[in-house]
Formats: C-alpha cells, sequence, structure tokens
C-alpha cells in the first residue's frame, strides 16, 4: 500500500518535469520537438533520478552506519569534499572540463577525501556534535572553494551547478559515465543491506551476533560516498536530499534497510524530480523580470529551500533537540 | 593546594607552565604587538611613491578600511562570543543568524532586476536585507524553544534564504555576478569614508548594548532551568542577546559582505588563552583577537597575489574556519 | 563430568594503566549455571567479554572449546555463544521482530539475511520470553523492563547451547527480575544451557544458580555453590560490608543481609 504511494508521487513527478520542459508542446511534436525530448529533457529527467537516488541512498547508509539521525552526505564531508574535488580538477586543469568520468573521478577522490577528514575529527562526538562538526567542516571545504573561485569570479555562474546542484543540460554523454556506476553501487548496497542493519544496532550487538563491526562500518561507509560522490559528479551538490529522505523512507517502510534502502533510492529520485519540475517553473517567472538569461533556478536550491523548511517544521516541533 | 593558588594568582614567575595565567601573560603582550604591527603593515605597505598621491591613498583609503576592519572584525568576533555564550554551544555561529544571507539577498534582488536604487545605496539595502534575515531567523526560533532548537531552526532558516538567494543569482548574468561577489565572500576592497559613516554609529550604539546584557550572560551560562530559577526570562533573554549580535553582524555585511568566520574563531582563540573565563572576561579579547585577524586576512587579501586583490572572506573562511576546528578538537581531546 | 565449555588459565587483562584482571583461572563445563559476582569495576564484565572472545587477555589463555575465543572466527563464536550485553544503543524506527529476527545473522549469514520468511526460531525466542504480543512495536518505544526481555529473545533467537549475560536485571524492577531470572532458570534446565551471568544481587545468584564465581582485586576470591561461597567473610574480603548469611527455609537458598560498611582498609 505505502510502495503505492511512493511509485504514484514518482510517476506524478516525472510528468510533471516532462510536461514543464521547454521547447516541447505536446501532444503534437515536431522533428525538432522529438530531438529536443530525446536528447535533452530525457537525459535531465534519467540524471534527476540517478542522482536522487544515490543521494537518497547514500543518506540512508549514512544514517545507520553512524546511528546518527543528522548524517547526511553534506554534513558528513562526502558532497563538499566531492564539489571540491571536481572545482580544483577543472580550476587547475587536471579535469576537462565537460569530461563526465573525470568529474566522476575527481569527485570521488575528493568526497573519499572529505568523508575520512571529517571522520577523523568527529568520529568520537554525539551524533549532535558529529551533525555540527558536518556543518563546520562543510562550510570550511565551501571556504576553500570559494578561494578556488577567487581569482575568477565570473567562473562563479559555473561552478554554481557543482555547489548548489542542478541537473540542467545534462545530456545523454554524462548518464552514460554515471549510471553503470550508481546502479552497481545501489545493487551492492542492497546486497549488503542485511548486514549493514545488523551493524545500525550497534557495534557490540553486531559484534556478539559474529560480525565484525570495522570492516562492516567500512564497506558501509565506502558504498556511501561511492554513491553520493556519483551523484554529485552527476549533478552537483543537491543539499538535503541526504538528509531528509532518509527519514521519510523510515517512516514510510521502516528501519529495516532491506526495504528502507530501496525506498530511500525511490523518494530521493522522486523528490529530484520533483524539485526540478518546480525549479524549470520557476526559472521561467525569475527570469521574466530580469535581464540575463544565463542559467536557470538550480535544483538545488529548491531541493534546500524545501528541506530546509521541514527541518524548521520538525526542530519547531521538537522544543528540546540537543545540539552541544 | 598551594600550586593552584599560586597559578590563579597570576603571578607569572611561580605559574606552572600549564596553568591559564601562563597563556594569558605571553598573550597579552603578544596580541597589542601583533595588532600594532597587522596597522603599520596595513598603512605603510606597497605605498605610492609619490607623496601627495601617498596622502591622499592613505587618508581617504586606508584609513577608513583599516578603521573597519578593525572594528568590524572586533565586532563580528564579539557577536561570535554573543550567540556561543547565549546558546552555549561553541559550534553557534553568527553565519546560522541568516544574517549573510539576508545581505547578500537583498543586495542580489536590487542587482539582478535592475531596481532603481543608487549604486551609493547599497550598503543601507544589504544591511536593511540583513537585518531582515536575522528578524525571519529569530522569529522562526521564537522564545520558548531551547537552545539547540534555536541553532538547529536558525541552520534551516538559512540555508533556506540561501536557497533563495541561489533561485535569484540563476538570472543574474556574469556582469551581475561580479557586483554581486562581495555580498557571497566578503571583502574591504573599495571601503571609502562613506561606508566608514555608516557602520561606525551602529557600533557605537551597540557597544553600551553589550555592556549591558553581559549580567545575563553570566547567568545562562549556568543552564536554562538554573537562570530561569534565578529570575531571568531565558526565551527572551536569549532572542534579545542573539539580536545584539546580529545587528553587530549586519551592520559590517553593509559595506564589507560576509567576513566569514571570525565570528566563530575569535572567541574560541579567546577561550583558548583564557580557559574557564566567562563571556565578560572573555569579552576585550574576542574582540582584540577578531579586529587582529580581519586585519591580517586583509593584508593577505591586498597582497598575497598581488597585484590581483583576493576578497577577504575567502581568506577568513579557509583559514580561519581550519584553526578553528583545530582549536577546537584540542579542547576537545585535553 | 561434562566437557569444558570454557577453560580461562591464568587470564591478565590491563585497560590502559589499570590492571583489572591479575591472573584468573577458571573452568566452566556444559550444563552449568555460574554466577560471576564482586564489587563495581572487579572486572566481572572483562571476564565476560573474554569469554565471548571480543576481547583478547594480555597474557594467559581463554579457550572456547579448546580453542582460544579470541582466535575464532566471529560467526563462528556466535553460533556457539549468545551475549546479553549492559544496554543496547537507540535504534529509530525497528521492530522487535526485526531486532530479534537478527538473532538468526549467525546461522543464515550475511546473504540469506536478504531473503526472511517467517523465522520459527525468531518467533519461538519471542514466544519464550512472552514479548510476542509486543513483536511489531518499536523497540525504542518500550519500557525497561520489556527492553530487557526482548533482548533476551534476541540472545536467545540465535539458539546457541551457551548464554552469557551482563547483569540482566538491571533497569528492571522486582517483578521483572524475578521473571528474567526465573526465565533463563528455566531454559537452563529445558534446553541444557550453559549459562554464565554477571549478577549484582548476592540473593539472585544464590538463588539461581549453582555455582557462585566472586572475583575481588583481578582475582577469583571464592569459587562454589552458593552455601558455601555466600558467608559473611566473603561479604567482608569481597564486598567490604559487615553482614549476616541467613538459610531461608521458603526457597531453600542462603540470603545475604548487608549491615554497614567496612572501614576503608
Amino acid at each position: 500500500m505505502r510502495w503505492w504511494w511512493a511509485v504514484s508521487a514518482l510517476v506524478l513527478a516525472v510528468t510533471a518535469e516532462i510536461a514543464v520542459g521547454r521547447g516541447v508542446d505536446w501532444p503534437q511534436l515536431d522533428p525538432l520537438e522529438q530531438r529536443i525530448l530525446v536528447e535533452l529533457r530525457l537525459p535531465r529527467l534519467v540524471t534527476a533520478l540517478l542522482a536522487g537516488a544515490g543521494l537518497g541512498a547514500a543518506g540512508l547508509l549514512l544514517q545507520a552506519v553512524l546511528r546518527n539521525p543528522l548524517a547526511a552526505p553534506e554534513l558528513a564531508g562526502v558532497n563538499p569534499g566531492a564539489v571540491l574535488g571536481v572545482l580544483g580538477g577543472i580550476q587547475l586543469g587536471l579535469v576537462p572540463a565537460d569530461s563526465a568520468a573525470g568529474a566522476l573521478v575527481a569527485a570521488l577522490l575528493g568526497g573519499a577525501a572529505g568523508g575520512s577528514l571529517m571522520w577523523l575529527l568527529a568520529r568520537d562526538g554525539s551524533p549532535a556534535q558529529v551533525a555540527a562538526y558536518g556543518l563546520l567542516g562543510s562550510a570550511a571545504l565551501a571556504g576553500l572553494t570559494t578561494l578556488l573561485l577567487a581569482y575568477q569570479p565570473s567562473r562563479f555562474g559555473n561552478a554554481m551547478r557543482w555547489l548548489v546542484g542542478s541537473v540542467d543540460g545534462r545530456v545523454w554523454a554524462h548518464v552514460r559515465v554515471a549510471w553503470p556506476w550508481l546502479v552497481t553501487a545501489l545493487l551492492l548496497a542492497w546486497l549488503c543491506s542485511a548486514v549493514l542493519g545488523v551493524l545500525a544496532a550497534g557495534d557490540g550487538h553486531a559484534a556478539a551476533l559474529g560480525l565484525s563491526p570495522r570492516p562492516v562500518r567500512a564497506l558501509g561507509l565506502a558504498l556511501a560516498v561511492a554513491l553520493a560522490a556519483g551523484a554529485v559528479a552527476l549533478a552537483g551538490a543537491l543539499t538535503f536530499v541526504g538528509l531528509v529522505v532518509p527519514h521519510v523512507a523510515r517512516a514510510l517502510c521502516g528501519a529495516d534497510l532491506r526495504r528502507a534502502l530501496p525506498a530511500a533510492a525511490l523518494l530521493g529520485a522522486t523528490a529530484v524530480v520533483g524539485a526540478d519540475a518546480v525549479a524549470q517553473a520557476l526559472t521561467v517567472l525569475v527570469q521574466a523580470g530580469s535581464a540575463g538569461q544565463r542559467l536557470g533556478v538550480p535544483a538545488g536550491a529548491v531541493t534546500a529551500l524545501l528541506g530546509a523548511v521541514a527541518l524548521v517544521v520538525v526542530a519547531r516541533r521538537s522544543p528540546h533537540v540537543e545540539v552541544s | 593546594m598551594t600550586a593552584p593558588t599560586a597559578a590563579t594568582g597570576g603571578t607569572p614567575g611561580t605559574a606552572l607552565p600549564t596553568s591559564p595565567a601562563a597563556r594569558r601573560w605571553p598573550a597579552a603582550v603578544a596580541l597589542p604587538i601583533a595588532l600594532a604591527a597587522a596597522i603599520v603593515l596595513t598603512l605603510v605597505l606597497a605605498l605610492p611613491a609619490d607623496a601627495e598621491v601617498a596622502r591622499v591613498v592613505l587618508w581617504e583609503l586606508r584609513v577608513p578600511r583599516l578603521l573597519l576592519a578593525l572594528l568590524g572584525g572586533a565586532a563580528v568576533g564579539v557577536a561570535g562570543l554573543l550567540m556561543q555564550a547565549a546558546l552555549r554551544n561553541p559550534l553557534a555561529v553568527p553565519e546560522l543568524l541568516g544574517v549573510s544571507t539576508g545581505g547578500a539577498l537583498a543586495a542580489a534582488v536590487v542587482v539582478v532586476w535592475a531596481l532603481p536604487v543608487p549604486a551609493a545605496a547599497q550598503p543601507v539595502v544589504a544591511l536593511a536585507g540583513a537585518l531582515t534575515g536575522g528578524a525571519l531567523c529569530l522569529a522562526a526560533a521564537g522564545t520558548g524553544r531551547g537552545p539547540g532548537a534555536v541553532l538547529l531552526i536558525g541552520a534551516a532558516m538559512s540555508t533556506a534564504l540561501q536557497a533563495v538567494l541561489l533561485a535569484v543569482m540563476a538570472a543574474a548574468d556574469r556582469l551581475q555576478y561580479d557586483t554581486l561577489f562581495r555580498y557571497l565572500v566578503g571583502s574591504l576592497t573599495g571601503i571609502t569614508w562613506d561606508h566608514a559613516r555608516l557602520t561606525l554609529p551602529w557600533l557605537l550604539l551597540c557597544a553600551p548594548l553589550v555592556v549591558a546584557v553581559l549580567p545575563a550572560l553570566g547567568v545562562l551560562r549556568l543552564g536554562d532551568e538554573a537562570a530561569a530559577a534565578l529570575g531571568l526570562p531565558v526565551g527572551r533573554a536569549r532572542v534579545a542577546v542573539l539580536g545584539l549580535a546580529a545587528v553587530l553582524v549586519a551592520v559590517v555585511i553593509g559595506p564589507c559582505g560576509p567576513i566569514a568566520w571570525i565570528g566563530f574563531v575569535a572567541p574560541h582563540v579567546a577561550r583558548h588563552v583564557r580557559p574557564h573565563a566567562d563571556a565578560r572576561a572573555l569579552l576585550p579579547w574576542a574582540a582584540a583577537f577578531g579586529a587582529l585577524f580581519t586585519t591580517v586576512a586583509d593584508l593577505a587579501a591586498r597582497h598575497v597575489f598581488a597585484p590581483a586583490e583576493t576578497p577577504l572572506g575567502a581568506w577568513t573562511a579557509a583559514v580561519g574556519i581550519l584553526s578553528g576546528l583545530i582549536l577546537l578538537r584540542r579542547r576537545g581531546a585535553s | 563430568m561434562t566437557a569444558p565449555v570454557f577453560t580461562v588459565d591464568q587470564a591478565r587483562y590491563r585497560y590502559r594503566d589499570r590492571v583489572v584482571l591479575a591472573g584468573v583461572s577458571l573452568t566452566v563445563r556444559a550444563g552449568e549455571c555460574v554466577a560471576l559476582v564482586g564489587r563495581n569495576g572487579c572486572g566481572k564484565s572483562t571476564l565476560l567479554r573474554l569469554l565471548a572472545g571480543a576481547d583478547r587477555p594480555e597474557s594467559g589463555r581463554v579457550l572456547l572449546h579448546g580453542h582460544p575465543a579470541y582466535a575464532q572466527r566471529r560467526r563462528d563464536v556466535a553460533r556457539q555463544v549468545a551475549v546479553l550485553h549492559q544496554q543496547l544503543p537507540p535504534v529509530p524506527g525497528l521492530t522487535v521482530r526485526q531486532l530479534v529476527a537478527q538473532g538468526r545473522y549467525p546461522h543464515r549469514g550475511p546473504l540469506g539475511m536478504l531473503w526472511q520468511p517467517e523465522d520459527t526460531e525468531a518467533s519461538a525466542a519471542l514466544a519464550a520470553t512472552g514479548v510476542t504480543g509486543l513483536a511489531d512495536r518499536q523497540v525504542d518505544s518500550l519500557s525497561g523492563g520489556e527492553r530487557q526481555r526482548v533482548r533476551l529473545a534476541l540472545a536467545l533467537a540465535q539458539r546457541t547451547p551457551v548464554l552469557l549475560l551482563d547483569e540482566p536485571t538491571t533497569f528492571l524492577d522486582v517483578r521483572h527480575q524475578l521473571e528474567v531470572l526465573s526465565l533463563v532458570r528455566r531454559l537452563h534446565a529445558e534446553r541444557g544451557l550453559t549459562v554464565v551471568t554477571v549478577l549484582h544481587e548476592l540473593d539472585h545468584a544464590a538463588r539461581f544458580t549453582d555455582r557462585v564465581v566472586a572475583l575481588a582485586g583481578g582475582r577469583v576470591a571464592a569459587d562454589g555453590p552458593p552455601a558455601e561461597v555466600v558467608t559473611p567473610a566473603l561479604l567482608a574480603d569481597v564486598f567490604g560490608v559487615r553482614g549476616r548469611v541467613l538459610a531461608d527455609a521458603h526457597t531453600g537458598t542462603v540470603r545475604a543481609l548487608a549491615d554497614e560498611p567496612l572501614a576503608d582498609l
């Protein structure tokens, strides 16, 4: 029953995304519109699906493995590290600006480095402390990114794709590189979900059941980094998807990772596709009164806004959140 | 019992090497020297050879710039201290009050939609936006919540404002980006007496208020319940202190944009020098370190990649926060 | 005499600079029900961890069925020995049934856990501890007594011949204490389980176990049937209290009454 809700939400989001895409007037498509649909709208849709699924699943894995409801790729240093990796690679000339494979490698290296750094800094802290460290560490990495950009402020527009997250302008060439990676990582994550679920109930619990906590945690973290960095390489650091979606997935399907993981992937995809549909609609509104026509409203701005509102609502309901 | 007494007595000769006093006295000597050196370097480094030009550069550009770096840095450092004390959280930073994003958002709306606002009025617009952003965050947090919830709501609200900012920025063209860059990163480039005249009265107004809230902060240090038991209206006092911090940061953002993370690092370094001290004792240190760090960062911004000028905010963010994290980590380990 | 399950030979263990175990020797045979008692920090829980193979002794040997417990594969140990630790971290959203089903991991393995039809062992464990009615509640919403019984169900779901319990009565009120200990005793009798349990209350040790091992100063201070071990001398030497030991005709066991703390030695 609940799966039907999730699936219908996804269908709705996909329909909206296809419907609001510019340059295609349904239902009669001339050849040009057909090409726009196949070569621009569809890869954009697939990009949003893949990135959302990757971030949602990565957030769920992190929350389970670190036993921290506030864990998320953006707070665990993975997303900022991946962004820094990609932008640094491009800025320093190591990665061609439009190479999907280069971006993937750079995002993986950066994400792993950022995640390891945050892990070293915050591993002993309480969940809220880890999140607070993550907030600061993310800001520090963002500061470094800004420093990289400071030389050429005019590149800021292009960099915003990575900093905020956007699926605008992604074509099949990008999708072709990303999908095998993300799909493999998702499958592996599902195969490991039972083991990671045992770890989620505590190290002592896992050890008593004959599971060595450390290698399993390392495996879970590596999978989370692979998923998040893959998503960032494709669509940039879409904020709040990895933080909020896992909570919704658990509320719908329970904490059992075997079911929560596919649910988080599904809902993450829904969230990003829906956010991009809203972003495209907003783009028309925002650009109506302005002089420039450079970038569309990034999908990341919409996910950030919705996620932040959700967070405010939750925090206002629970007056005794402890962040120390 | 004799050794601790000697250490807290503060006589440098008898203090143990690890005692707070041993850290305080070198800092008390080193800080003014460093500050003086930074001031002198800011004023004299790379002055034009021609005496007349040099005089104009010195009085019309460098002095107001230095003044804003010193007072702005001190204000942001104090704002950070106020926030950390009011929320009893070493990770509370002025960036989580929505102030800097609010300022940037107001500036972006004016620039992107080409609203009829004269360029000279831009700092005023940014100041108004910053104050509005802070007010929004505090209104969302309300007076009835604990420090954790306030912090979380503040973080979420600033992120939401950031999202709106980015949505607006999406419509900007390349030239508008360059104009807005200051409000995204923070910089002291092009500061004149006009800017200083906008900021300084506000700061003078805030100074007595800061002193006035110090006793309340001392009571808040005991925890919400104990403070309420002592008769302090905890929720209202907290919002008042946060509001004051927001104003302090906002008046700096108006002309300079966000000078990131000084509000985080300065109080922490102050606490490193004076561990276990309360807000009253930390206040001058936080102000002095804020002024010092901002001035040094501005020197770096002007001279490291000379002749190109890097934005000040990028330096404070990257260097300041890394050192802050290390500091915090070391405090946690000990 | 049955075969030894655990053989501890001069085991020493140090935590940072503190010597926790200073040469403990002990043999536990199949089908025994043993209580470990002693003051706080005397190394009871550490000894239990060593028995479970969760840690390695600094010197000496801790053998499970004749092989070093620490060196064996974790899953092999978990098929032999189930451990009930002092506490479980919060597990948001996890239901009782899902948690107890994880007890089947040692037998099913990582991939076997992915497809999980109704598991009779897990259901039986829920029934044995009387928590079937709670099966679809969230673990985090349970009271202390319910949680403790759920954790016992988790250990039983492992279906091991050996059960190690670390203070199974913490957080429980009197009624639940008796319930849990009676349940352990019944399982011991019905299934022939080997039980080693850390206990705070000497009365519980005397009533629900056959053998009491008292630890003091990192060594075994006394070892034997409750009636022989629980004496005023033990109260003084091991627990540092002046007290009396009375025979209880109703339960047929001894009861220890602590009267006052002895002056520090």
